[in-house]
């Protein structure tokens, strides 16, 4: 009996090949985008769970707030937190410091690697995390000062195939240090990474390098073994106390503090980072985005299948007469369904195979599968053939099994009428499309908007130099009158900071107030003006010619308005001593289009009177050659730090590489949905063609023309599309502006990219409509009349 | 065998009674070939659906074999006609996608008919028509002629007792048409099958041992 259904639904298959076609790929197409996206979901919100500890582990989150404000949230502070929490609190039982990426360079005979993931970390670190170390001893490897561990990629690249425990490598050009243990790269979904660790206790060592009391580096971030998850409140209450007397009694005179909490290590990575809100607000359009998808595809699969419903009204009118029964039946068109969902399924995991690749570029983050995602596959597959091939194929088994005999038996060629329900789903799926192709073409503007809005200043060819650590800041002016001879140099500036990401804030009190108001202060030399192409809207800017000025403050437009002064020139602002106004320079934006443009006080005396960076701005296009001569005089200047800089714009484009990429998932996914809502259209519009063979045929005996045949089928699907894109609209509209909030500066929506959409729908749709029934309408009347 | 006692079957349309048949009395014994006739319109393919459980009456008594057929349940006239009865259309009416071998085997596979007896009865049937070269061609691969002959064929593959076949011949040509009509006579006067055909044509009703007129679905005498 399996056979012959067997057969009968391999046999149709092939018979309508087209349609069987376009139903298979259809399925595998949203299946596949299902299977995707179920991965990247479990990625996600599997992260860090492989930690065996993970019910006890708490990362420390700090904030930090001046005059009461809040100046923002980090997980980076000082290394004495953790030892003294400890000793502190008998609820913590171990904690772990992990200091942020570092740069170094490794030697080993002949083989250098410069590696920028390398970090400092406690010798309880392979106790509390659950990475597998290969060799070493665990509880020692990071115990002595100066060990160091290696993934095995780098143990292969210093050591080749020998056994690196036990070895020296050259750190940095400095120091020697011990291979202790050789231990896997962590997993993708893990928060902590690395390239090597290096102990801990060897920080302690460098006292001119490294801070390592409650006022030095904020590079360390710290985790915490509680003993009972139960105890985490009650210790977070008690850590006001333990801040006060260790920090905040000396720093509140300077109107800081700063409190601490506990984040639970598995929710770090969705709650607590800096990309958290991101990384959620992907996972919520993803799942939205792919629902659409899947919705599209079954949309499809059921609308074809039940057009050609019709073309099997005999076969089961026959076998009704010959004996079968509904339920025989049922079984029958169920069955072939599930036949057609598994082919689907086979095809999409292929899809999932050939596109794994290519994924993690439209996702902006590595892509693997792992052991644990293969079987999560498996389930969810399972799942969804069960949904789509039951569901989708039970309306089509129901409703053919209990056709009355007679009527079908000899409505052989009768046309399926749109009934309501089809019209309903054609619609739904227009509607998805033109909904996906709007906010694609919004995103689009937006970020469009957001390149090229004027900064003002100018931002391409410019190169930063961070000035890190005390030589290098000490040679600031040297390095600058070495780097402006050279040939492609412009102008050099020395700064406090580059602005692209925010520019950090300080107490000032302008004249006529007595409280101190939070502004952002940028420290720079005379050159700054020229370097970056401000513009100065009255006043002067710093001048060595006017020595008297030195001592005074650049404001900007935002906070002349602020302070309501119309013309701030020689009015003082307070801070460490009274400074007067001396210019007033045109806003620029120094952070992302997500904020308005802050008060910024420009200053010409630095912190301890060092300079952290130095921009450079250049002519050519191709600055390669420029970089390595800079190098080189850096190479030769300054001994203690690496050379490191980067581009301005480059840090400028990177801000946007979260809305880019959510502008590309939007636009592959418009792109899957529109092909296949085509390929659905194209499908019904073939088969309710075929079907009216004999329809056209009579109206052409009775007169009409081959236009009057085209104009009547393309006026239904106008309809369609018509109401279609109306239901988008309000969806587009509100959705997209919910977006925009986000940004400070945004487009503003106006109607044609709402009905843009529906416009470019149609012309494609009516196109393969026009097209199909030209083709059926030059078909001879006689032979569409013949009957059977 | 077959007793239809007042039998009447009218439709709704617009508020007014349309009768496809008109108080039909019918005694037909095992054995006979019965010829319905008339025109078109006249209930011919309406009495033979009747009479075949596909179709249901409003008013009156049908007896088959001695079992109230109107008091049957869906699933008990199924079971019913698919043992009991064959049938043969104009129109064929064969499934495309099968081959000549498994259209005939079909109604086998709804009574749950083993695998090696299904071989053995198809096989039987194939050779007495004489099709066994062209068991696994396709119905469009066959003249009008010979998917008739499998349509006779499928219909007695279960061994039926009542043949009922609806103008069997209206899409053949002379010659097919009388081999057919040949085939009905050999299977009634040999293996004792009743036969009831519906057909406008005279020569064909000669075949049969009755005639019974039908006009507007009444039983013309």
């Amino acid at each position: 009996m399996l056979k012959s259904y067997f057969k009968t639904a391999w046999r149709n298959f092939i018979k309508n090949k087209l349609f069987s076609a376009i139903n298979l790929i259809g399925l595998s197409v949203g299946i596949a985008a299902v299977l995707l996206i179920g991965i990247y979901f479990q990625n996600e919100l599997s992260y860090d769970a492989f930690h065996k500890n993970k019910d006890s582990l708490y990362r420390v989150g700090f904030e930090f707030f001046n005059q009461g404000k809040s100046l923002g949230k980090g997980a980076t502070y000082t290394p004495p937190f953790g030892p003294a929490a400890q000793n502190e609190f008998s609820e913590i039982q171990s904690f772990c410091r992990i200091s942020m990426h570092h740069q170094a360079f490794m030697v080993k005979g002949e083989n250098k690697i410069k590696s920028s993931d390398i970090c400092f970390a406690d010798s309880t670190f392979f106790q509390l995390f659950s990475f597998k170390l290969l060799s070493g001893n665990p509880a020692t490897v990071l115990k002595q000062p100066y060990s160091i561990v290696l993934t095995t990629t780098m143990a292969q690249k210093l050591f080749g195939n020998e056994n690196a425990v036990g070895k020296t490598v050259r750190f940095d050009g400095k120091d020697n240090y011990m291979v202790t243990g050789v231990t896997d790269s962590a997993p993708l979904n893990s928060q902590i990474s690395y390239d090597a660790l290096v102990s801990f206790s060897t920080l302690y060592k460098d006292t001119a390098k490294y801070f390592m009391d409650w006022n030095g580096g904020e590079q360390y971030i710290t985790y915490l073994k509680i003993n009972n998850a139960a105890n985490s409140a009650s210790l977070e209450k008690k850590f006001p106390a333990f801040l006060w007397k260790n920090v905040n009694s000396r720093l509140e005179k300077r109107g800081i503090k700063i409190t601490a909490s506990l984040q639970p290590l598995q929710d770090v990575h969705l709650k607590y980072d800096g990309d958290s809100d991101n990384t959620r607000t992907n996972l919520y359009v993803f799942g939205v985005v792919v629902l659409l998808i899947l919705i599209i595809s079954c949309v499809n699969y059921v609308n074809l299948t039940t057009a050609q419903a019709s073309s099997r009204f005999k076969e089961i009118g026959v076998r009704k007469i010959l004996g079968g029964l509904r339920k025989q039946l049922t079984v029958q068109f169920l069955g072939e369904s599930l036949l057609i969902t598994s082919f689907a399924f086979i095809l999409s995991l292929l899809i999932v195979y050939a596109v794994a690749p290519v994924y993690s570029q439209v996702l902006g983050s590595p892509f693997m599968f792992s052991e644990g995602n293969l079987l999560f596959l498996i389930l969810l597959a399972f799942l969804v053939i069960l949904s789509i091939g039951v569901g989708a194929g039970s309306y089509l088994a129901f409703y053919l099994s209990s056709l009355n005999v007679n009527k079908t038996i000899n409505a052989a060629a009768t046309k399926s009428k749109h009934s309501g329900f089809r019209k309903g789903l054609i619609i739904g799926q227009f509607a998805i499309t033109t909904a996906l192709m709007t906010c694609t073409l919004i995103i689009n503007l937006q970020l469009q908007y957001t390149k090229s809005k004027s900064l003002g200043f100018d931002k391409d060819h410019i190169i930063a130099l961070p000035l890190t650590g005390d030589q290098s800041k000490d040679a600031a002016f040297v390095l600058k009158q070495q780097i402006e001879r050279f040939a492609d140099v412009e102008m050099v500036s020395a700064v406090s900071e580059i602005p692209h990401d925010g520019i950090q804030r300080n107490g000032f009190v302008p004249e006529g107030d007595t409280k101190a108001l939070i502004i952002h202060q940028l420290d720079a030399d005379d050159d700054l003006l020229k370097t970056f192409r401000f513009k100065m809207l009255s006043g002067n800017y710093f001048s060595k010619d006017k020595p008297t000025d030195a001592d005074g403050y650049v404001i900007n437009e935002t906070l002349a308005k602020m302070l309501g002064w119309a013309d701030p020139i020689g009015k003082t602002i307070s801070r460490n001593g009274r400074h007067k106004v001396i210019g007033v320079m045109k806003d620029f934006i120094f952070s992302s289009l997500y904020e308005k443009i802050g008060p910024l006080i420009i200053t010409n005396h630095p912190w301890q009177n060092r300079y952290d960076y130095l921009a450079v701005r250049y002519t050519s296009n191709s600055p390669a050659s420029l970089v390595s001569q800079i190098k080189s005089s850096w190479q030769n200047t300054v001994i203690d730090a690496p050379f490191e800089y980067w581009f301005l714009d480059d840090a400028y484009n990177n801000l946007y590489k979260n809305e880019e990429r959510f502008q590309r998932i939007f636009f592959y996914f418009s792109m899957l949905s529109i092909l296949l809502s085509l390929a659905g259209i194209f499908g019904l519009v073939t088969l309710t063609i075929q079907q009216s063979t004999k329809e056209i045929g009579i109206r052409k005996v009775l007169g009409a023309g081959i236009l009057d045949i085209v104009k009547l089928t393309t006026r239904s699907y106008l309809l369609l599309i018509v109401a279609a894109s109306a239901i988008a609209v309000p969806f587009a509209w509100y959705y997209m502006n919910r977006w925009l909030q986000d940004f400070e500066y945004r487009i503003s929506l106006s109607w044609w990219m709402f009905v843009i959409a529906g416009i470019v729908t149609l012309i494609i749709a009516l196109t393969t409509v026009t097209i199909q029934t030209l083709n059926a309408a030059k078909a001879n009347p006689v032979k569409s009349l013949k009957t059977e | 065998m077959i007793k239809l006692k007042n039998i009447f079957k009218w439709v709704n349309s617009g508020g007014n009674r349309v009768f496809l048949l008109k108080d039909i009395n019918l005694n037909i014994k095992e054995g006979e070939f019965i010829s319905i006739m008339g025109p078109s319109g006249s209930g011919k393919s309406t009495l033979l659906n009747v009479i075949g459980m596909l179709d249901e009456f409003n008013e009156g008594e049908y007896q088959f074999l001695d079992q109230p057929v109107h008091l049957l349940k869906e699933k008990q006239k199924a079971q019913f006609y698919k043992t009991h009865i064959g049938f043969v259309f104009q129109a064929y009416h064969l499934i495309d996608e099968l081959t000549v071998y498994e259209n005939i085997e079909t109604p086998l596979l709804y009574q749950n008919v083993k695998s090696s007896e299904r071989q053995a009865i198809v096989a039987d049937i194939l050779d007495r028509f004489n099709i066994v070269g062209k068991k696994d061609l396709f119905p469009a691969q066959l003249s009008g002629g010979q998917q008739q002959l499998v349509g006779v064929a499928r219909a007695l593959v279960a061994k039926p007792k009542l043949i009922l076949a609806d103008e069997p011949t209206g899409n053949l040509n002379t010659k097919q048409g009388e081999e057919i009509m040949q085939l009905f006579k050999q299977l009634n006067e040999e293996d004792g099958v009743t036969i009831i055909q519906a057909t406008h044509s005279e020569k064909n009703a000669a075949y049969g041992s009755k005639i019974i007129n039908l006009l507007d679905g009444r039983v013309d005498k």
